[in-house]
């Protein structure tokens, strides 16, 4: 590893370790934020905000959680014209990011909204934790005790014991790390191990890239593929990812089947043959977790064969020289021993990406689910990279704060500014994990569940989230730490194994067809409109924050002793939650109620920002990074002490690790494989999605299942050091031999919910197995390439 | 019934096996718990050599699936064709979907469902 590359000047010169990536211009997320945009002019949706049809109202709007979702998808949704209740939902026809279709979660969410198990008042417990004895309060008297308990805890222990949790959010992302700073904490975060979520991936191309990069597949423009600006990719790379099934981060996965058809071609990076494996171009079948040398060994072929772009390499790119030389070192025989893919094709799908112009890559949680998801990451990036495809149309390009809106990294939005530093200084994770100052200024998960076994933890404010069912990994440290909090508060829309194990206060949400919201993220601006009668008395996220933090900001003597900065006591000052939405939006120039009326509202998108200067705060060109160039061997991993370029390293756990534990644990286990029925946790209590997948299931090889005398549909439990768990047998060759794929999220609505069965969370939890061991960065964890061994399950346990 | 015959013409090589047909469906028609207006069929996937897999899903609509009629009425599509994620799904009179069956240059299936079909002369 060189010390120093070539001098270039850096603004981190001379700077403190811990001086570094504390200011929000330092974290650029998407680019523009608070720039004001005008509308791209040749398009607007062509129709009415709300009309009447055959008798109902129908009111177009944008689907975020909760139940959750990651898309945004424009939605139509009909209601009572007498009593404003959900009639039924469906595609918005004239909305260019879904065009029309919805996936089965959405069209089955009548089931949700009336379904009889949903939270509809606030209640606290009437019984010990864990007795499923509720007792129906009113909203005062329920935020009375919150504010109450987080105050005395926040002015007893220090604003820092209170930990705000959120599942993967969406707009109440923002919410929750702002609530939490309302009550003078840092802390906000979900369970998952390593942050193992797009955080790896997005803190990488934050430090190195100087913001956010996404495969284009027109979306960024109203007019889609008939954007004359706009070129079709002549390859994409599906990496780590099923966006057919999952529609993961603001991606519909059948862009890429439309692109396809348009002449597209496929290379599938992936341990399983899903659809796209099985429709591919060229499939590489790896071995989990083995990503980066795959990604490194592509490298030394496109350098080898010089088929990189030297204009750009040499024009907009620091280190390229160290990077082909790593690449270079690497044996293809070898890669081909580590990964399982043979060295021919790993050389066809790099010339491939290579010789197509524009080429991207659609890249998925496998890369961050992997103990050194960072390097990995970098890696991938590179590749893109050298072979010219950098924010142009049909390539990789920067996600954008649409119309100005800084949704996103409003996750981030108080912290720099609504606590003290000395208080932003206690993130956990901050100082030893400085990666984390980059992208949702999260605390570090695995050092939180530390500290709340040490006690340190005293309050928990818990949004839409359920953690010891899905995101905890070793469940039963979680399960047991979270005991040791004195006062749980939950939101949600539906009970949980968590907020039954430990919940005090449980608040009802909203549903996305009742509430309003903004929906803010990377392409577009719309409003969440809401237009349904709200069920039982259900207030929205924002609401609830905003309605709790009303007591924080008017106690003088709080704010006077969690030393709240000057001028910033009123940390939502706001009489309404549309006037919180009229807040966010105000860049685009709308107020909330005429972007309701206007609908989705896109900017013209402009590609090769880095030329005009677009990409960086002082307007100059190049990239918002410590060189102002795109970093292969980074100025600042090097600063945090960090191997500055991408490398291999083996999974914790494997063949290679723990031979050992390979003997006893002979398969090598995926997790978290994604079914169109569920979002993670979520929709198990659904009739219409549940019977797509009734039961948790494992993906077995049919030489596999035949040695250890398995048939399809057997209850077998999957096993290691850590625990085990059943699940459903799927007998099928989509899986590698040798290799398993099992599901996660299983909790189960139908059962008890009282402890000690708390719904059965721990039945099928997968998670059971994993570790909390995160990357070297503290990104990044080895929870789709672990080990287990698998057996039938007696008779008598079923 | 009516004169002419009236189908769903299936693209499925893009089918990708989503199943927001089926969902649609039971949704639009509040078909019970294990019932079907419309099912995927999976083959595959098994590797048929060193290059090429088996792996095709086929919505096949059943004797509950009265195409939409009420839908289609009101100038509507089905709502499977409507919400097809991979824009795979085409209705119409038999006679024009066969004539872009016609031209085919991927893998497709025609289906004639039971209230699609014409009225005997």
């Amino acid at each position: 590893m060189a010390d120093t590359i070539e001098k270039v000047e850096t603004n981190i010169e001379g700077r403190d370790r811990d001086d570094i990536g504390n200011s929000k211009e330092e974290n650029q997320f998407n680019f523009g934020a608070g720039v004001h945009q005008e509308v791209d002019p040749r398009w607007k949706h062509p129709g009415e905000w709300q009309y009447e049809e055959d008798g109902m109202i129908v009111t177009r709007t944008s689907v975020w959680s909760a139940p959750g979702c990651h898309e945004g998808c424009g939605v139509l949704v009909y209601s009572d014209k007498e009593t404003g209740r959900f009639i039924k939902c469906e595609g918005d026809p004239d909305d260019p990011y879904n065009r029309g279709a919805l996936c089965p979660r959405c069209l089955a969410f009548k089931q949700v909204e009336f379904h009889p198990d949903r939270i509809l008042y606030p209640m606290k417990r009437a019984g010990e934790r864990g007795e499923n004895k509720w007792e129906r309060i009113s909203w005062d008297e329920a935020l009375e005790t919150c504010y109450k308990e987080f105050r005395r805890i926040s002015m007893t222990y220090g604003g820092d014991s209170i930990h705000c949790l959120r599942g993967t959010a969406r707009d109440n992302q923002w919410q929750v790390g702002r609530m939490a700073n309302t009550f003078g904490s840092p802390n906000e975060y979900g369970f998952l191990s390593g942050t193992a979520c797009y955080l790896p991936r997005l803190s990488l191309m934050i430090m190195t890239y100087g913001g956010m990069l996404i495969a284009d597949f027109s979306q960024f423009s109203a007019l889609r593929y008939d954007d004359p600006e706009w070129t079709c990719p002549e390859c994409t790379i599906v990496w780590g990812c099923n966006p057919t099934i999952s529609n993961p981060d603001f991606f519909m996965g059948h862009w890429v089947t439309d692109a396809m058809k348009l002449g597209c071609k496929l290379i599938s990076v992936e341990p399983r043959v899903t659809w796209l494996a099985a429709h591919a171009d060229i499939h590489l079948q790896l071995r989990p977790g083995t990503d980066t040398a795959l990604a490194l060994a592509m490298i030394k072929v496109i350098v080898d064969e010089d088929l990189y772009d030297h204009d750009f390499v040499e024009r907009w790119t620091y280190g390229f020289d160290e990077l082909a030389e790593r690449a270079r070192e690497l044996s293809l025989d070898e890669v081909e021993k580590m990964t399982w893919v043979p060295k021919e094709k790993i050389v066809a799908a790099a010339r491939m990406f290579a010789n197509a112009h524009p080429a991207n890559v659609v890249w998925g949680l496998a890369v961050d689910m992997q103990s050194q998801g960072t390097p990995c990451a970098a890696a991938i990036a590179a590749l893109w990279t050298i072979t010219g495809n950098l924010d142009i149309p049909g390539g990789m390009c920067y996600t954008a704060s649409p119309m100005g809106v800084d949704q996103p990294s409003a996750g981030a939005w108080g912290i720099y500014d609504l606590i003290n530093e000395e208080m932003q200084k206690k993130r956990v994770g901050w100082k030893e994990f400085p990666m984390y100052r980059y992208g949702l200024t999260q605390a570090m998960p695995d050092m939180c569940l530390e500290y709340c076994e040490a006690g340190k933890v005293k309050g928990i404010w818990i949004q839409t989230s359920n953690g010891i069912a899905c995101m905890s990994c070793e469940t039963e440290r979680w399960y047991e730490a979270m005991k040791k909090v004195e006062f749980v508060a939950a939101c949600d829309i539906f009970m949980t194994p968590t907020i039954q194990a430990y919940a005090d206060i449980v608040l009802p949400v909203q549903t996305w067809a009742e509430k309003h919201s903004v929906r803010a993220h990377y392409y577009f601006l719309s409003a969440i409109t809401g237009g349904c009668a709200t069920e039982g008395e259900a207030k929205s996220d924002c609401e609830i924050n905003r309605e709790l933090a009303q007591y924080f900001d008017n106690d003088d003597e709080f704010n006077r002793v969690i030393e709240r900065p000057e001028g910033k006591q009123k940390t939502w000052p706001w009489k309404t939650e549309d006037e919180v939405y009229d807040e966010i939006v105000k860049p685009s120039g709308f107020t909330f109620r005429e972007l309701m009326e206007h609908g989705p509202a896109y900017q013209k998108y402009v590609y090769k920002k880095y030329e005009k200067g677009l990409m960086r705060p002082d307007g100059q060109p190049g990239f918002n990074t410590p060189t102002g160039r795109i970093e292969f061997w980074s100025t600042l991993f090097q600063k945090f002490g960090y191997d500055p370029l991408p490398y291999i390293e083996e999974p914790g756990i494997g063949p290679v690790t723990t031979p050992d534990l390979y003997e006893e644990y002979p398969m090598i286990m995926i997790t978290g494989a994604r079914t169109t029925s569920f979002f993670h946790s979520e929709h198990r209590q659904i009739p219409y999605l549940r019977q797509l997948t009734p039961d948790p299931w494992v993906q077995i090889h049919p030489r596999d299942a035949e040695r250890l005398h398995i048939c399809e549909g057997d209850w077998v439990w999957l096993e290691n050091h850590r625990g085990r768990a059943r699940q459903r047998a799927r007998v099928t060759y989509e899986v590698h031999e040798g290799t398993i794929a099992a599901q996660h999220g299983w909790w189960f609505p139908e059962q008890d919910g009282a402890e000690p069965n708390l719904y059965g969370f721990r039945q099928s939890n997968i998670n059971q197995l994993l570790a909390n061991k995160p990357g070297t960065t503290g990104f990044g964890a080895d929870l789709k390439c672990t080990l287990a061994k698998v057996y039938r399950c007696k008779e008598e346990e079923l | 019934m009516a004169e002419k015959a009236y189908g769903l013409l299936i693209n499925y090589e893009f089918c990708t096996g989503c199943g927001t047909c089926e969902m649609a469906c039971s949704v639009e028609h509040d078909i019970p718990i294990g019932r079907y207006g419309i099912q995927m069929a999976t083959i595959g996937p098994w590797q048929i050599d060193k290059k090429n897999w088996q792996l095709d899903t086929v919505p096949i609509p059943t004797d509950e699936c009265d195409l939409c009629a009420k839908r289609v009425e009101k100038g509507k599509k089905p709502t499977c064709v409507k919400h097809c994620q991979s824009l795979c799904m085409e209705y119409g009179p038999v006679d024009e979907l066969t004539a872009k069956l016609a031209g085919a240059t991927t893998k497709h299936v025609l289906f004639v469902p039971k209230a699609g079909t014409a009225a005997k002369q």
